[in-house]
């Protein structure tokens, strides 16, 4: 067991322009249309250049990290950080893969550049200037629990404090019949050494046994996207209760996040 | 390894005229001879592509399956972590899918394969599967310094508890998306790579895989993980900031969390990609901190840059060099670039060697020093 501190929350998805919003839906779940846009903001601190680059999934993440840092009382956006993604940017990769069945195979830079897995990392550093260590990585559908599990051993190994960034975006026709992501959806964490505004026990755990959610639409969220996999985790920290949730991981292991003590707003 | 080391001692270069794909860009390759004959497992047809091909050929080399099969039995299978590097996984799948459509076709062949072929986890998956290991596990995918990352993930996993020893590895393999996306950014070499060269022009793409099995401290350890250390670069998408800054933060955290000083160092197998730019900031770090008391090479003139899976490739290089008590010399370089101040091995050396460095850095400024060595 594992104790560390969850100091702030951001998410976008379907209707969910940030934390508060996410907040208001999980605590009434009716109105959550899975078909929604999420509502869109220029990301603020990147540079003309770099914001003209950029594309629908980078814009969501940098979204999703502007939403978690502004309520980061701690303040400060230097911290070390870890990225969580199934599929990465599947619209430049599906431009990419077209642009090579052409004749001469004419790749476009940006798109290459912008393909690596560790771009939306990349772009989140150059926009707050910070050196700190970062890594990018991916678990298929266990991509939250894998992040997680990445963060608290970074909180733990280093102290401090380390964000958390999970996240997809449904893949372009051809591939999407291949891989099926229901809607975009992005979540941030700030973990930290202290308490915060949650304190959690973190444990691996050798079972099947994994929390849904009740509410179908929400549900089908969480099985359509592997970012969401974190709503029961959300869910609980918007009831601001104690309690445990247990996320899926691999075959027969489960992320078990014991909520031991949250502090009010 | 034996192989490796013998072609290390013997300078003899794995890179040959490009010879993958018909067509190609004019340059040369450091392909692996043979992938395209490795079948996998019945129970694992699945997973069929190139890089999971390349990946089994590794894993069934040196007894590194019997090793783990011995861990398994030591720790429990699910008390061992599994983190590989990969940039490409099995995209060239995807390649030979989207080429196979009709013209004005849109839909991809019925029998495309996307979770255990081009997605990134498909590799671990296979690999989980085919050492029967029941632990955490993921794909780190952060470019160049995908595979030197894994050392860091596992050890964080050991110390948190979550595992008690971690299987760490990279794997990428040759596709038309690398081969043509290098060649897009003006960075690919139409000779074989010559690192720190004066007359260097970019680099040769290679592909590798290669699996470390990591395991607490015993008397039996001969050689550790002293130290891991990252950084980012947060200057641009593909150039490495002009005054090696973000690279020097990660050396200096390696060597800060190995606790040993520059002057320990023995033996440094540096990043060294052969493009005009990376060679000369990398020196500006590695010169800043050890001012030329280590020796340096790089050793992609031997393997091509095998991208995701470069940072074990090289790590087990140093392996080689504290086994064998050599510094390896940097392959294809004749004339030292007059920029690069760090001494560059233009020839073999044997002499003492107890800890070693190995640079990997990556595309948006993803930077992983770790630092090697004999049990302190």
């Amino acid at each position: 067991m594992i104790e560390v501190g969850i100091e702030s929350v951001g998410v976008i998805g379907p209707g969910i322009g940030g934390w508060r919003d996410a907040e208001a839906m999980l605590m009434s779940p009716e109105g959550f249309d899975i078909g929604a846009e999420h509502p869109r903001r220029t990301p603020a601190r990147l540079r003309a250049n770099e914001r003209r680059r950029v594309t629908p999934l980078i814009s969501m993440v940098m979204q999703c990290c502007e939403d978690t840092l502004s309520r980061n009382r701690n303040g400060g956006t230097s911290m070390r950080s870890v990225f969580a993604s199934s599929c990465g940017d599947l619209l430049i990769v599906d431009r990419i893969l077209s642009d090579l069945t052409l004749p001469g195979r004419p790749l476009s830079p940006t798109d290459f550049h912008n393909s690596v897995h560790n771009a939306p990392a990349a772009y989140w550093s150059i926009a707050c200037g910070d050196n700190s260590a970062s890594t990018s990585m991916a678990a298929y559908d266990s991509s939250f629990s894998a992040g997680f599990l990445e963060a608290v051993g970074s909180v733990k190994q280093h102290g401090g404090r380390t964000l958390l960034v999970a996240y997809d975006y449904p893949p372009p026709p051809p591939l999407r019949a291949f891989r099926p992501l229901a809607a975009p959806f992005a979540v941030g964490l700030i973990l930290g050494d202290t308490p915060g505004r949650w304190r959690v026990e973190v444990t691996l755990e050798e079972t099947d046994a994994f929390d849904s959610m009740r509410d179908p639409g929400l549900e089908a969220m969480r099985l359509g996207n592997p970012a969401a996999r974190s709503l029961p985790l959300l869910e609980r920290l918007a009831n601001k209760r104690a309690g445990s949730v247990k996320l899926p991981y691999h075959a027969n292991l489960a992320v078990a996040i014991d909520i031991a003590a949250c502090a009010d707003d | 390894m034996a192989a490796q080391r013998d072609a290390l001692l013997a300078e003899r270069t794995g890179l040959r005229p490009m010879d993958f794909d018909g067509v190609g860009p004019n340059t040369w390759v450091g392909r692996v001879s043979g992938v395209e004959d490795v079948r996998l497992p019945t129970s694992l047809r699945d997973y069929e592509c190139r890089n999971n091909r390349l990946a089994l050929l590794a894993i069934e080399t040196d007894g590194f399956a019997a090793a783990v099969r011995r861990a398994v039995l030591n720790y429990g299978a699910t008390r061992i972590g599994l983190f590989i590097g990969t940039s490409t996984s099995g995209i060239q799948q995807s390649e030979l899918a989207y080429a196979a459509r009709n013209p004005g076709e849109s839909a991809l062949p019925g029998d495309f394969r996307y979770a255990t072929t081009h997605d990134l986890f498909s590799v671990a998956g296979f690999a989980r599967n085919v050492l029967g290991l029941r632990g955490p596990a993921h794909i780190v995918s952060t470019a160049c310094s995908s595979s030197a990352k894994v050392f860091g993930a596992a050890r964080r996993f050991i110390h948190a508890g979550f595992c008690d020893a971690a299987v760490v590895g990279g794997v990428d393999s040759l596709c038309l998306m690398t081969l043509y996306g290098f060649n897009s950014l003006q960075l690919v070499s139409d000779r074989p790579c010559r690192p720190a060269d004066r007359s260097r022009n970019g680099l040769t793409i290679g592909e590798a895989a290669g699996f470390v099995l990591l395991e607490p401290r015993s008397a039996d350890t001969e050689i550790c993980l002293l130290g891991y250390g990252e950084s980012s670069d947060a200057w641009h998408m593909s150039t490495p900031s002009p005054d090696g800054a973000g690279m020097a933060r990660a050396i200096r955290a390696a060597l800060d969390c190995a606790n040993l000083g520059p002057d320990q160092i023995d033996y440094i197998n540096l990043h060294g990609t052969a493009t005009r730019a990376n060679d000369v900031t990398e020196d500006k770090a590695v010169h800043g901190i050890f001012e030329g008391c280590a020796p340096c090479s790089s050793t992609k003139g031997f393997t091509g840059h095998a991208l995701g899976a470069a940072g074990i490739v090289e790590a087990l290089f140093c392996c080689l060099a504290i086994e064998n008590q050599v510094a390896f010399r940097s392959l294809n370089t004749v004339d030292v670039d007059a920029a690069i101040r760090s001494p560059i091995l233009l020839e073999t050396q044997s002499k003492p060697i107890t800890n070693v460095m190995s640079n990997s850095f990556g595309f948006g400024g993803s930077n992983t020093s770790l630092a090697l060595g004999r049990p302190p």
